[in-house]
């Protein structure tokens, strides 16, 4: 399996090196993951770009250091810190049909790499959790989140894990959640290090890259 | 569990439907594929006038566990579009060959390439 860890230079760019990523799985056959710290944003879904606020919940997110993004994959927005770790696991020639079984897999890769940090968490998410989903993990708050795109020939799981910096996240959701009319309750944001596991990215980055090679 | 495969249908392997009506191929996705991909909450459609090419992905579904690409069935040039899905894309999963139905063609094929219910049935037992 091929994987990538660094960070492009810029946001678009990034964007651009995980779609080349997939690309070159599709085309080769093999299985790709990307495991990084992406530039600060805030990824906004195909959803919350119909709402009606969405224009001043982009506006605010931007105002506030947080430069906004539109996403491929499904969901609610998410805010990236700098610190938050996103995963895409590129699986080519996939069945369209087995979401179910990817999510099963790829939460217990998540939680393996969890467990190994010293954080034990269990599936599920508090109510009222940014980005509201079927599969997430929480410790001490909603701490990890999973996604996932279909293509004809080419499956992504993508995850985004919450390392530190939930107060900022909190912060930041609050007021776009208003603004898009979703439902969010700041104390519910969650992460690795609010649940005693560590402070530093790149430590939890290998975890994951070690669990989801496994 | 079954799945309603109406015989009326043609199917692509990868679970969209295609049905001729007066001239025109009306397409969506099987009863399988809704079920599949749960609470249907958003519905990308092309513009009418597109051309597609057989197996184009044509729009995007969004469910509460995953967004799929939808591909097109046949060639063809999209003459409608059914408009309703942005507002109730719940349509999908309530009635997937009746008004949860997605594009229609003006067809450049037939629809003889395409699995009869029987084989599609063979697909996803």
């Amino acid at each position: 399996m091929r994987v990538l860890r660094d960070r492009a230079e810029t946001i678009a760019a990034d964007n651009e090196r995980t779609a080349a990523l997939v690309k070159q799985a599709t085309k080769s056959g093999e299985p790709a993951l990307r495991v990084w710290t992406p530039h600060q944003h805030v990824a906004f879904g195909r959803r919350d770009a119909r709402t009606e606020g969405y224009d001043r919940a982009r506006r605010y997110a931007e105002r506030h250091g947080y430069p906004a993004i539109e996403r491929e994959v499904g969901g609610r927005a998410v805010a990236f810190t700098g610190s938050t770790i996103a995963v895409v696991h590129a699986m080519p020639d996939a069945d369209r049909t087995a979401i179910q079984s990817r999510y099963e897999r790829a939460s217990d890769r998540l939680r393996d790499a969890l467990t190994s940090l010293g954080v034990d968490a269990r599936e599920g998410e508090p109510d009222r959790s940014f980005c509201p989903g079927t599969h997430s993990l929480q410790a001490g708050g909603k701490l990890a989140g999973l996604a996932q795109r279909v293509h004809q020939s080419v499956a992504l799981t993508s995850a985004v894990v919450l390392v530190r910096d939930h107060d900022a996240v909190a912060e930041v959701l609050g007021p776009v959640y208003d603004e898009l009319g979703v439902p969010f309750d700041p104390d519910t944001v969650g992460s690795v290090a609010r649940a005693g596991g560590p402070t530093d990215p790149e430590r939890v980055c290998d975890a994951l890259v070690d669990a989801f090679s496994a | 569990m079954s799945f309603d495969i109406p015989e009326d249908c043609r199917y692509l392997a990868s679970h969209e439907w295609a049905r001729e009506e007066d001239g025109t191929v009306r397409i969506g996705i099987s009863d399988f594929a809704q079920d599949e991909l749960g609470d249907v909450v958003f519905v990308e459609l092309p513009d009418e006038g597109e051309e597609l090419d057989r197996e184009d992905d044509f729009g995007v579904i969004e469910s509460i566990k995953a967004v799929s690409d939808i591909y097109a069935p046949l060639a063809g040039t999209v003459t409608a579009t059914n408009d309703v899905l942005l507002d109730d894309p719940e349509l999908v999963n309530d009635d997937p060959y009746g008004e949860g139905w997605m594009i229609e063609l003006d067809p450049e094929e037939s629809l003889d390439h395409l699995l009869s219910p029987d084989e599609y049935a063979d697909q996803i037992e």
